[in-house]
C-alpha cells in the first residue's frame, strides 16, 4: 500500500510483496472456487435429512439430540422438525424443534425432550414438518 | 539497480498496516454484526458472490485511482495494491467472524462461510483502503503538500471521480443499513408524502453539503461561488448515485424481489436518504 507523497516511487518491500502474493493467492482461489459452485450448480429444493440420538441429561432424562442436515440445493427457513413417541402404535407424546436455517450442505442441531418417560419398548419417530424458501 | 534505501522501512509498512486494519473495522463494525448480512452469505448464489467481488474490485480500483493513491501512480500500482486491499478485506472478515462465532467448521459447509466472508470483506477492504490513505498523520513538507493537492484537485475535478468516490461514500454509509429490516418496513408503511419528503431532504443533503456548509473536502467550491449549473450538475450525480447504490444494495440483499414495484421504489428513496449522505459528505471525507 503507497501512502500520498511526491514524486511517487514504488517502494514495496519484501513484506508488502508477500501480503499481494498471500492476497493474490486467496482471491484466486476464492474465485476459483465459487466459479466451479456456479458451473456445477444446478438448481434444485432443499433436502433435509433428519437424525436423532437419545441424550438423557442429568435434568432431562427423555431428551433427544437432533441433528438436521440440508442435502438438497437450496437454503430451508423456519425449519420446524418433529418427534414423536409411539406406544402400541399410538401416538403418546410430540416434541417439536423449530430452526431459523438450514444453509445448503450445512447442518444445524438441537434437543428436544418428551414429558412422558420414554421405556425400552416405546418407539421413537421424526419427521420434518415444515420449511419454507426464503 | 535499486537501492535499498528506496525500499519503505517494515515499520512504516506494519504503521499502514495498522491503519487499514483500523479503517476496515471503523467502516465494517456494523455490518459484521448485522444478522441480515450473515444470512445474505448463504442466500447468494456463486455467481452473485462472484459479482461482489468483482464490483469490490472495481471500486477499489476507482478508488485508489481517484484518491487513495499517489496521482502519479500507474495502473500496474493500482491493481496491485487492490489486490492487497481485496486480500486483508478476506482476512480480516474471516478472523473478526471466526472470533465472533459465526464461521464454524464442521457444521457449516465451505460455501456458506465463504459467503459470509465474501460480504463482509466488501466493506471491509474498502474500510482498508480508505483507512491507509486517510488515518495517517500528513507529515509532507507544504511545499509538497501543495504539489500534491494541486494533483488532487486536478484528478478529482472530472465528473468520473466524482462518480466513483460518491460510490465508494454511499456504499460505506448505505450498505450498514440497506440489509435490515428497518429499510423494508419504512418502504411499506410510509405514504406516498413521506416518500417525497425523504426524496427532497436527501437532495437538501446532498446541495448543503457540497455547497454551502463549508464541509471538510469541499476547500476547492468555497471561494467561489458556484454556478446553478454546477449546483444542479452535481447534486443530480450524487442523488443519482446514491439511489443506484440503494436500488443495488436492496437488489442484492433480496429486498426488491417478490414485492411491488411502489414497495421497492419506496425503498430505495428511504434507503436513498441515508446514501445520498454517503455519496455527499462520505465522499467528501474519503477524497
Amino acid at each position: 500500500m503507497a501512502k500520498i507523497s511526491t514524486p511517487y516511487k514504488d517502494r514495496k518491500n519484501g513484506l508488502e510483496w508477500a501480503v499481494f502474493g498471500v492476497g493474490l493467492v486467496l482471491v484466486l482461489t476464492i474465485l476459483g472456487y465459487l466459479i466451479y459452485k456456479t458451473v456445477t450448480y444446478i438448481p434444485g429444493s432443499p433436502h433435509l435429512v433428519m437424525e436423532y440420538t437419545a441424550d438423557p441429561g442429568p435434568h432431562e432424562p427423555n431428551r433427544f439430540h437432533v441433528v438436521v442436515h440440508n442435502r438438497g440445493n437450496e437454503t430451508a427457513e423456519s425449519i420446524t422438525v418433529a418427534l414423536g413417541l409411539f406406544r402400541e402404535g399410538k401416538e403418546v407424546d410430540k416434541a417439536e424443534l423449530a430452526i431459523d436455517f438450514c444453509p445448503k450442505e450445512s447442518t444445524r442441531e438441537g434437543w428436544v425432550a418428551f414429558s412422558t418417560r420414554v421405556t425400552p419398548v416405546d418407539t421413537v419417530r421424526g419427521w420434518v414438518v415444515s420449511y419454507e424458501k426464503p | 539497480m535499486k537501492s535499498t534505501s528506496e525500499k519503505r522501512p517494515l515499520r512504516e509498512s506494519l504503521q499502514e498496516y495498522g491503519r487499514g486494519i483500523a479503517g476496515g473495522l471503523l467502516f465494517s463494525f456494523p455490518l459484521l454484526y448485522t444478522m441480515e448480512v450473515w444470512w445474505a452469505g448463504f442466500f447468494s448464489s456463486p455467481l452473485q458472490l462472484i459479482l461482489v467481488i468483482l464490483f469490490t474490485f472495481l471500486l477499489l480500483l476507482g478508488y485508489n485511482r481517484y484518491a487513495g493513491m499517489h496521482p502519479e501512480a500507474s495502473w500496474r500500482h493500482v491493481m496491485i495494491d487492490s489486490v492487497e486491499e481485496l486480500g486483508i478485506g478476506f482476512l480480516l472478515s474471516l478472523g473478526l467472524l471466526s472470533v465472533l462465532g459465526r464461521i464454524e467448521i464442521g457444521s457449516m459447509s465451505l460455501i456458506e462461510s465463504m459467503g459470509k466472508v465474501v460480504i463482509e470483506a466488501m466493506v471491509v477492504s474498502i474500510g482498508v483502503s480508505i483507512g491507509t490513505a486517510q488515518l495517517g498523520i500528513n507529515g509532507d513538507d507544504n511545499e509538497e503538500k501543495q504539489q500534491t493537492g494541486a494533483f488532487e484537485r486536478e484528478r478529482q475535478s472530472g465528473l468520473l471521480s466524482l462518480i466513483i468516490l460518491a460510490l465508494c461514500g454511499s456504499i460505506l454509509v448505505g450498505g450498514n443499513v440497506a440489509p435490515t429490516e428497518e429499510i423494508l418496513v419504512i418502504g411499506v408503511e410510509a405514504h406516498p408524502g413521506h416518500i417525497l419528503a425523504m426524496a427532497l431532504v436527501s437532495l437538501v443533503i446532498c446541495v448543503l453539503i457540497i455547497f454551502f456548509v463549508d464541509f471538510e473536502g469541499s476547500g476547492s467550491l468555497k471561494n467561489t461561488k458556484p454556478q446553478i449549473f454546477t449546483i444542479a450538475m452535481e447534486t443530480s450525480v450524487c442523488y443519482l448515485v446514491a439511489l443506484g447504490t440503494s436500488a443495488l444494495l436492496l437488489w442484492f440483499f433480496g429486498r426488491l424481489t417478490g414485492g411491488s414495484f411502489w414497495t421497492g421504489f419506496s425503498q430505495c428513496i428511504a434507503l436513498g436518504v441515508l446514501s445520498s449522505l454517503g455519496a455527499s459528505a462520505g465522499r467528501l471525507l474519503i477524497k
